[in-house]
């Protein structure tokens, strides 16, 4: 592959990529980071990179990318998915608008597993084959975890959003309380 | 599928943080910076988005350490396979390294050397330079403990089972962390075994002469990896191809060994390019090493 053909393989594929990077990076510079990094293992590997799945592969790359970033991303505390991977941190829940603020919990207390495949379904809009080829594993085992991952989803968020009610309930009953002795 | 999992995804959806910040604009100057980046970064050896800070810097190195571990064991699953009738210098090798594979407990000295494009300090591409790195190692099946530099800068990291502990300078905290199912690795003779079921045999191997290797006399051999054992070599699960560090794998050229009492003494890999360099000596094979997690300071 040329440089004026990688160019091209570039900009068809650059958009995609960021936003997979931006989506699990706290910027846009994070991202910006990934992105390089990922299209620099292609183009040292160009003569690798599957035609008929470049996209898929360029995910795969980024995704191992990623990984390599975590145990440094863990530490970052001002990162919005750091609410995903550990126990809830009120600084950082504070900062989220509240009807977010469930669904992160949710999130955070499935597993790791769990929460990339359902995030690569929902953020990323990829099918359980695309899943499947980035993860390498059987579309069946993608379709099983998905599936699985997606009812424990709908649990804890059935349990955050009673959670959420019972709070609010809580607040109005401490607001009659004050205005009971207002009176 | 059900309309209450659509409406959960649905809720995932709008916590989509791309949704508020869009990719850099085609032909922009960040488009075009990142373009100029992955078309001149060196990918090898390690991430190059790593800050400033020491810790990272300690993180890249273990990454290090755990890639040369690797490419030293790879070298050794790939001896396994050279052809050779016995008594030749294949054998030979191929006998050491079958048992190295069996050896439950070693210690390991490493020297590594690598020409850096970036600046360890700031992340960012800089002129080219050799940073050189001293390692030592025990290990005990899936366990280990490395030592990364020299005192007052010295990093330890434990494995012990699926726990990592952490001290980024003498004295300093414990820091424990359980290691990311994507980060374990398997046994070390586990790993080889499977990349030697997955090697090639088009490798060739010479006797370069008798030389000593921490007082023992050993022979020096020198190999030549193939494409198709380098290619197979990737194929590996990751979680033992995380041992042997595959992407330089493929850059592999020649490799040399020392063998003496049918065990692998020293190992040293360049890639082709030049640009990684490993020189690593085993010892204390099956002493009585037990690895445990450091003592809260």
């Amino acid at each position: 592959m040329t440089e004026e053909r990688f160019s091209g393989f570039f900009a068809e594929h650059f958009d995609d990529i960021w936003r997979f990077a931006r989506r699990r990076t706290d910027s846009g510079a994070e991202a910006d980071d990934v992105a390089a990094e990922t299209f620099a293992v292609a183009w040292r590997r160009r003569n690798d990179v599957p035609e008929d799945s470049a996209r898929l592969w360029l995910f795969g790359v980024a995704r191992l990318v990623l990984a390599n970033q975590r145990r440094e991303a863990e530490r970052r505390s001002r990162l919005r998915l750091r609410l995903t991977t550990t126990s809830a941190a009120p600084a950082v829940i504070d900062s989220v608008p509240p009807s977010e603020q469930v669904v992160w919990v949710a999130l955070a207390a499935l597993s790791p597993e769990d929460r990339e495949l359902l995030l690569m379904r929902a953020w990323d809009g990829l099918g359980v084959a695309d899943i499947a080829t980035i993860l390498q594993i059987s579309a069946a085992n993608a379709s099983s975890r998905l599936h699985k991952a997606r009812r424990r989803l709908d649990r804890e968020l059935r349990r955050q959003d009673q959670a959420a009610a019972g709070q609010v309930s809580g607040d109005h009953r401490q607001e009659r309380r004050e205005r009971d002795e207002q009176r | 599928m059900s309309n209450a999992d659509d409406l959960d995804l649905e809720r995932l959806g709008v916590l989509d943080p791309s949704l508020g910040d869009a990719p850099p604009a085609q032909g922009s100057p960040r488009y075009n910076t990142i373009l100029e980046r992955a078309m001149t970064m060196a990918t090898k050896a390690a991430p190059q988005h790593e800050s400033a800070t020491s810790i990272r810097r300690h993180r890249r190195w273990t990454r290090w350490a755990a890639a040369a571990a690797g490419i030293a064991a790879t070298i050794c699953a790939a001896a396994l396979l050279i052809p050779g009738q016995p008594g030749s210098a294949s054998a030979a090798v191929r006998t050491a390294a079958e048992h190295t594979g069996t050896v439950k407990t070693l210690r390991a000295a490493m020297k590594l050397t690598m020409t850096s494009t970036f600046d360890p300090e700031t992340g960012k591409p800089t002129e080219a330079k050799d940073v050189s790195l001293s390692i030592t190692g025990d290990f005990c099946g899936a366990d280990s403990k490395i030592l990364i530099g020299s005192p007052p800068e010295q990093v330890s990291e434990t494995i012990v089972g699926d726990q990592r502990y952490t001290v980024n300078a003498p004295g300093a905290a414990v820091e424990r962390d359980t290691v990311p199912a994507d980060e374990r690795r398997a046994p070390f003779a586990l790993s080889a075994k499977d990349v030697v079921n997955a090697a090639l045999s088009n490798a060739s191997v010479e006797a370069v002469g008798k030389e000593i290797v921490r007082g023992v006399t050993t022979t020096h051999y020198r190999l030549k990896l193939s494409d198709s054992s380098r290619k197979s070599l990737k194929d590996v699960p990751s979680a033992e191809r995380d041992w042997f560090f595959t992407d330089s794998v493929g850059d592999l050229a020649t490799v040399d060994i020392w063998v003496a009492d049918n065990l692998i003494r020293r190992v040293i890999v360049e890639l082709a390019d030049h640009s990684f360099t490993s020189d690593i000596e085993f010892y204390d094979f099956d002493a009585p090493i037990t690895i445990k997690a450091p003592a809260a300071s």
